[in-house]
């Protein structure tokens, strides 16, 4: 599955505290063009529930995401 | 009880600032005893009259106390940061409050220090008290003596600063307290 | 500016008018004593982060519009007309301030230059000129409290990956879980941030009946100052708790979100603490132990000042210290005089964009965690915690810097 999505850009949040991946990651969508995708990996497992949060928010969609041993990865597609 | 503390005694100026601490006491304590020095000019209330008004003008050296101190308030705020902060209503209030205390203490003065004639309180207190009735009556003698035009001086002044103040920073004589309580909790 | 917009923008002005803020507003005497005590003025040396300065930009305008004073004669006072540049010189003001209150203590009138700030957050809002980031954040936040549904599987997800890691600090017994969530008469509820693998620890090592929220702690509607979302994000907790019928609510690290817990909630069947003061309380009480040869290098302790000024909880990181090491540095001879770590008030939210601001303008903080001379620079405040690593990078301190409950959390002795 994860190799149909094509990404554009890879954020690293890697031992960010919490805001910090968010707010990474809405300055990290703004550098692709609308329908491309970013993938950003994080070890803050609060945001399982942020970044769906924030997606909704800021009207992006989160395609897929992926947890691994510690990390976990989001599919993001710039919708706005 | 701590605010009245906070209030009165400006612990946190004595911390930060011991010189400008000083001079806020000195102009303080000695305004109040000015003031309470002009109760002596009511004549209605025989309370007022108990103390010889020598007690509060403390020789004259209570004007000149709040003179000093008025100026260096004001020079204060020519100088950088504070001349920054400072708005004009800031220096028109100290002038204005400077101006008023000079030529009352002017009257003082000439009197103790330079034997230049008496201060005919019983003259000023008719002056006063037919004011304050709306009939007002001004003694021959006091437009006479050599002191009248510091005292239209003094009180014209006055008159001003007392119009200004209900409108002015000065507010800050009767917000003290409650706002200390404030921050006391 | 249109007419409109600065008549929306004054009504937003009026709303924010209550007695106290009308005293702050009238009071001030611009006697300067607050001149030293913003550490922004103290490293940067620009007037305009005098907090005198940062009033008189709000009280411009307040002079301008509610007094007659200002209508009549404004040049008297320098009343000032709301137009862009005003925005941008409150904008200016605002978001340079970190509200640490140190001024407030200064101040012979106790002016509160957090509050008068926070009517330039609303205009600024208003004027939608706020920092976007701060609002996206508060967003986010109001709508995960919102669907709380959808989002509680991938919650719960994540709660799950941490329990092993808990479990590695303080093995539980079989049958317990790790991390209870959303337990019916626990004793405690437990807000936290993003990762409660320590506090997690300190709790079942303690005994302790406890729950862990649903909801960050962190109240984004604070930093960026909308009254209405900092309500709705702070009433979910409280609801929380209520329907949970706990005890007590602990906040975790996290200065603005125990500020406003504490000062905002009003009476509640709960009492509100932080974890600080749960974990010295658990220390008195005998109820965990820790191992004092665990940090052997000098330690000092950055006081955040929404818990230590603003909040009143001084000593009880003190006495945990104390039980830690025998060799705690005191930064400041008095701990309500401690200069801000400069990240408050939003400003590390704001990441990058200010990070340069940030550093300069807590070069006092730094310098003051130096004279110490210790190795190992604490505190109990996610925000501070950020600002603080920034500095130590910065400014090459040679620091570790750590939270107070990671600490005490792998000294536990089991």
């Amino acid at each position: 599955m994860t190799e149909d999505i094509k990404v554009d850009k890879v954020v690293d949040l890697k031992g960010m505290p919490c805001p910090m991946p968010i707010v990474k990651v809405s300055k990290g969508i703004k550098d692709v063009e609308v329908g491309q995708v970013i993938e950003a990996i994080t070890t803050d497992p609060g945001a399982l529930a942020d970044f769906p949060a924030w997606a909704k928010t800021s009207g992006n969609e989160i395609l897929k995401t992926d947890q691994q041993e510690g990390l976990i990865k989001f599919y993001i597609e710039r919708k706005a | 009880m701590w605010a009245l503390h906070d209030t009165f005694l400006l612990p946190t100026v004595r911390r930060h600032n011991p010189i400008f601490w000083v001079f806020l006491m000195l102009f303080h304590i000695s305004f109040l005893l000015l003031i309470t020095g002009h109760l002596e000019l009511i004549g209605d209330f025989r309370i007022f009259q108990i103390a010889q008004h020598e007690v509060f003008l403390g020789k004259g050296f209570v004007g000149l106390i709040l003179s000093i101190s008025l100026l260096f308030f004001l020079f204060r705020r020519f100088v950088s940061p504070n001349r920054d902060l400072s708005v004009p209503e800031d220096y028109y209030l100290l002038i204005l409050l400077f101006l008023t205390v000079f030529f009352g203490s002017q009257m003082d003065w000439a009197r103790r220090w330079y034997d230049y004639g008496n201060l005919p309180i019983v003259e000023y207190r008719e002056y006063l008290s037919s004011l304050l009735y709306l009939k007002p009556h001004l003694s021959s003698d006091l437009t006479s003596s050599g002191h009248s035009f510091m005292l239209v001086l003094h009180v014209f002044f006055a008159n001003l600063f007392l119009m200004f103040f209900p409108f002015s920073q000065v507010m800050h004589s009767f917000l003290s307290l409650p706002m200390n309580k404030l921050r006391r909790g | 500016m249109d007419q409109k917009t600065r008549d929306d923008l004054l009504k937003l002005f009026q709303d924010k008018l209550n007695e106290a803020m009308k005293f702050y507003l009238e009071t001030c005497t611009r006697c300067g004593v607050c001149t030293e005590a913003c550490h922004v003025y103290a490293s940067m040396g620009q007037i305009k982060y005098i907090a005198a300065y940062r009033h008189e930009i709000v009280r411009r305008i307040y002079k301008k519009y509610f007094k007659r004073r200002g209508k009549i004669w404004p040049s008297v006072g320098e009343a000032r007309e709301l137009s862009e540049m005003a925005l941008e010189e409150l904008y200016e003001a605002v978001y340079s301030c970190t509200g640490c209150r140190r001024c407030m203590v200064y101040c012979p009138f106790g002016i509160d230059t957090q509050m008068i700030m926070s009517i330039a957050k609303l205009l600024l809002i208003g004027a939608h000129t706020e920092p976007e980031i701060l609002t996206l954040l508060t967003d986010t936040s109001v709508e995960k409290g919102k669907s709380l549904e959808l989002f509680k599987k991938g919650f719960l997800t994540g709660i799950k990956n941490l329990e092993k890691e808990v479990v590695k600090k303080w093995k539980i017994e079989a049958g317990e879980t790790a991390i209870p969530v959303d337990v019916d008469g626990a004793d405690l509820l437990y807000v936290a941030l993003a990762g409660a693998v320590p506090a997690a620890a300190i709790f079942n090592a303690a005994g302790e009946n406890w729950t862990l929220s649903f909801f960050e702690a962190v109240n984004f509607g604070a930093f960026v100052g909308d009254p209405t979302k900092t309500k709705l994000i702070l009433d979910r907790i409280v609801d929380e708790a209520k329907r949970l019928k706990v005890k007590e609510v602990c906040i975790c690290e996290c200065g603005t979100a125990f500020r406003v817990m504490k000062q905002l909630s009003g009476k509640q069947p709960f009492e509100v603490s932080s974890i600080t003061e749960v974990h010295a309380r658990y220390l008195r009480e005998g109820r965990i132990k820790v191992d004092k040869s665990k940090f052997r290098e000098p330690i000092t302790y950055h006081d955040p000042c929404q818990i230590a000024r603003n909040g009143g909880i001084i000593d009880e990181p003190r006495y945990i210290l104390n039980c830690l090491s025998d060799d705690f540095r005191e930064m400041s001879p008095e701990p309500k005089y401690n200069w801000c770590c400069g990240g408050g008030g939003g400003l590390v939210a704001l990441g990058e964009d200010n990070l340069d601001f940030r550093m300069k303008s807590a070069k006092v903080k730094a310098d003051q965690a130096q004279e110490t001379g210790a190795k190992i620079l604490t505190t109990a405040c996610e925000n501070c915690h950020t600002q603080l690593i920034d500095l130590n990078s910065h400014y090459e301190m040679g620091v570790e810097v750590k939270f107070l409950s990671s600490m005490v959390a792998d000294a536990l002795m089991q």
